[in-house]
């Protein structure tokens, strides 16, 4: 898959990943775009890779650190509603990203990088250069967090009734 | 409890109400965007380039391209930083870009030729030589060459070769390739390039057939050749041609060059060559129909001994000894400022000076065999504590340096949010698992235990460390300390610089006696 093509397809869902792992939505576009612009330099390299979305989420957990210990002082803002979307907002998905922004930045990536992008446990080690084990613990006690929190714990019981 | 594909469903909706703008257009990569090279090349560095001697005009002879938009010189090693009144590197500048930047300077300028068989039009040497101290109003030479009435001269072999000279200093455009690219390296290790790529220097910054250590480029081998030291000055190198690399005597293992092909060899060098000290890097070019097939790295070397990128370790705070561990065993050289002035007021007893700051910085990316430049000072009393023992006990945790002393007093009192939890001994401390600790009786009941003062710190290390020598605040995140419990005595707070959030935050008090071993640590965690 050529650079353009794989800009094209993924995109959405890298600026998505990176809002979910903390980043505001209003810098998540320029993290991106950072990102892609570090794989692009590489590109041979990354597009031989086995799974070159593991390879690319690595780099972009990379800039999101290092973007983040350069300027940010804070957590995204949930509270408001988007304005500019013509889009329905799906309130569930809003309380789930405000339940998010309550866990702790480990607790954080390990859940967005394995089930919101998909990567493998090892692949999810790599990124954010832990051991698979620790993914697999952390993970589990990510889980745990989420499932405690008040409004997930809410969203679980109307759904069931 | 939620499962996995509950969890999975939940981030789908919570990604789907992040809106997408249009999407902007990737920047291209920068055209050069070379890495820090910092070499201080001890003897002359040598360029072989072997290519067939095929056709070509003697069109446009002596024309060289217009300095681009790479800042000229790209990258200089730090041995090699000219000030403003030293004469700069002008070897292979055409004459005239060459007399543009002198009297850009205020130097006047004259011209000379001699008679050699190098591009006419192209500086081959100058007066005073690079490097010398030059005064306002002073005469600069510049010398050209000009084909003698008695030779012939070949051109077309000087043409080639200047163009990959010129992409590999950032002044010319890409040379001719072929659509296919083979380039050999170390021993015969093996890339492909199609042309496009061949024609991206930062393309050959990757090699996906060891990606761990990927050789310095042939390109940016030919570029800090530029920049030849003979014992610490800059000298100029100058151009040979040659038949064959063969002359060198140096190269060894099997040679991937077609040697049905007709051949000629071009060398850079200086004038004082020191084969026997060790044989330069080289780079060999093989041409069909004026387009370049087939690029040989260094056949002179080893794989294991090809210069590699490395990321620079973080070694402000140790000692000399320290450092220097660190950075050896990452191939660097390391060049050392001693402290100035005599040890005053040291508060501990034979404290060594400390690396005060590190040029090329840590977490630079340069290339194994960079000059690594340390200015030392003495650890003075009162600002010793936040840069010494605060560094030397997140290098620790971080498990960054290897220790060649105990940094930890006979027994270590750990604290988790100023209460003491346990003491270990400083044999215990060395094992990551004795520091963790939970609470007595509760306490920081969102996060998990057990806690760990060297994991909160190691785990930290995308974050700018801060330390203070002031007990934290105690605020909305609770990371404040209270006296209650805490020893008396020197400290030092360690702590990021930008937490991300309130329930990220922490800091660790570093207790140290008078000789500087820590004696207790109190974890304070955001989370309260």
């Amino acid at each position: 898959m050529d650079f353009e093509e794989y800009v094209a397809a993924r995109r959405p869902r890298l600026v998505r990943t990176v809002v979910l792992l903390g980043c505001p939505e209003r810098d998540s576009e320029d993290i991106v775009q950072s990102a892609l612009a570090k794989c692009l330099r590489s590109w041979r390299r990354v597009s031989r890779a086995d799974n070159p979305d593991a390879y690319v989420n690595r780099v972009l957990v990379n800039t999101l650190r290092d973007a983040r210990a350069r300027r940010w002082n804070g957590e995204f803002p949930t509270e408001t509603l988007p304005e500019d979307t013509a889009d329905p907002i799906d309130l569930e998905g809003l309380v789930v990203r405000r339940a998010l922004g309550t866990l702790s930045a480990e607790h954080r990536e390990v859940l967005v990088l394995r089930f919101f992008a998909d990567l493998s446990e090892r692949q999810t080690a790599e990124a954010i250069h832990v051991a698979p084990g620790t993914v697999k613990s952390r993970t589990a006690r990510a889980i745990a967090a989420l499932s405690e929190h008040a409004d997930i714990a809410g969203l679980a019981r109307e759904r069931r009734s | 409890m939620l499962n996995e594909d509950q969890v999975r469903e939940l981030l789908l909706k919570a990604g789907a109400t992040v809106p997408i703008g249009a999407e902007s257009p990737i920047e291209p990569a920068p055209r050069r965007p070379w890495l820090p090279i910092a070499a201080a090349v001890a003897v002359a560095a040598t360029i072989v380039a072997v290519y067939v001697a095929v056709g070509g005009s003697d069109d446009n002879i002596g024309e060289s391209p217009a300095p681009g938009t790479t800042a000229w010189p790209p990258d200089v090693p730090n041995a090699y930083h000219l000030a403003d009144d030293q004469m700069p590197l002008l070897f292979g500048w055409r004459v005239e870009d060459a007399r543009a930047e002198l009297e850009r300077h205020g130097y006047l300028v004259a011209e000379r030729v001699d008679e050699s068989c190098d591009l006419p039009g192209r500086v081959v040497r100058t007066e005073p030589d690079v490097g010398a101290r030059l005064q306002q109003g002073e005469i600069v030479t510049l010398v050209t060459p000009e084909m003698s009435r008695d030779a012939k001269c070949d051109y077309a072999d000087q043409r080639l070769a200047w163009s990959i000279i010129d992409f590999a200093t950032g002044r010319g455009d890409a040379p001719k390739f072929a659509d296919r690219v083979d380039y050999y390296f170390g021993d015969l290790e093996h890339e492909t390039f199609s042309r496009d790529e061949a024609e991206d220097p930062a393309a050959w910054d990757t090699c996906a057939s060891v990606p761990e250590r990927c050789p310095i480029s042939p390109w940016r081998q030919l570029l800090r050749s530029q920049f030849a030291l003979v014992n610490g000055s800059p000298v100029m190198p100058h151009l040979e041609l040659s038949s064959t690399p063969a002359h060198l005597g140096c190269h060894e293992g099997d040679d991937p060059l077609d040697s049905e092909r007709q051949a000629l060899g071009i060398v850079i060098t200086t004038w004082i060559d020191d084969f026997g000290a060790g044989c330069s890097p080289s780079v060999q070019v093989l041409t069909t129909d004026g387009a370049i097939d087939t690029v040989v790295l260094a056949s002179a070397y080893r794989k294991a001994e090809l210069p590699y990128a490395v990321d620079v370790e973080t070694v402000t705070g140790m000692t000399e000894p320290e450092a220097r561990e660190s950075l050896e065993n990452q191939g660097l050289l390391v060049e050392v400022l001693p402290a100035p002035g005599t040890k005053t007021q040291s508060c501990f007893a034979n404290t060594p000076p400390i690396v005060a700051s590190q040029d090329p910085a840590g977490g630079e990316t340069v290339y194994a065999q960079t000059s690594v430049l340390l200015a030392m000072r003495w650890v003075r009393c009162g600002e010793s504590e936040a840069d010494s023992v605060g560094p030397r006990f997140v290098d620790f945790a971080r498990m960054t340096s290897t220790l060649n002393r105990t940094i930890f007093a006979p027994q270590v009192d750990l604290y988790l949010g100023n209460q003491l939890v346990k003491t270990i001994t400083n044999a215990q401390a060395y094992r990551r698992d004795a520091w963790q600790i939970c609470p007595p009786g509760g306490g920081y009941a969102e996060a998990s235990c057990p806690f760990s003062a060297v994991d909160t710190i190691k785990a930290e290390e995308a974050n700018r460390i801060v330390y203070t020598e002031t007990h934290p605040v105690l605020g909305p995140c609770a990371t404040g300390s209270r006296d209650a419990d805490l020893p008396a005595g020197l400290f030092v707070t360690i702590g990021i610089a930008e937490p991300d959030s309130c329930m990220n935050n922490w800091n660790v008090e570093i207790y140290y006696r008078d000789d500087g071993l820590i004696s207790g640590v109190n974890l304070l965690l955001g989370s309260p």
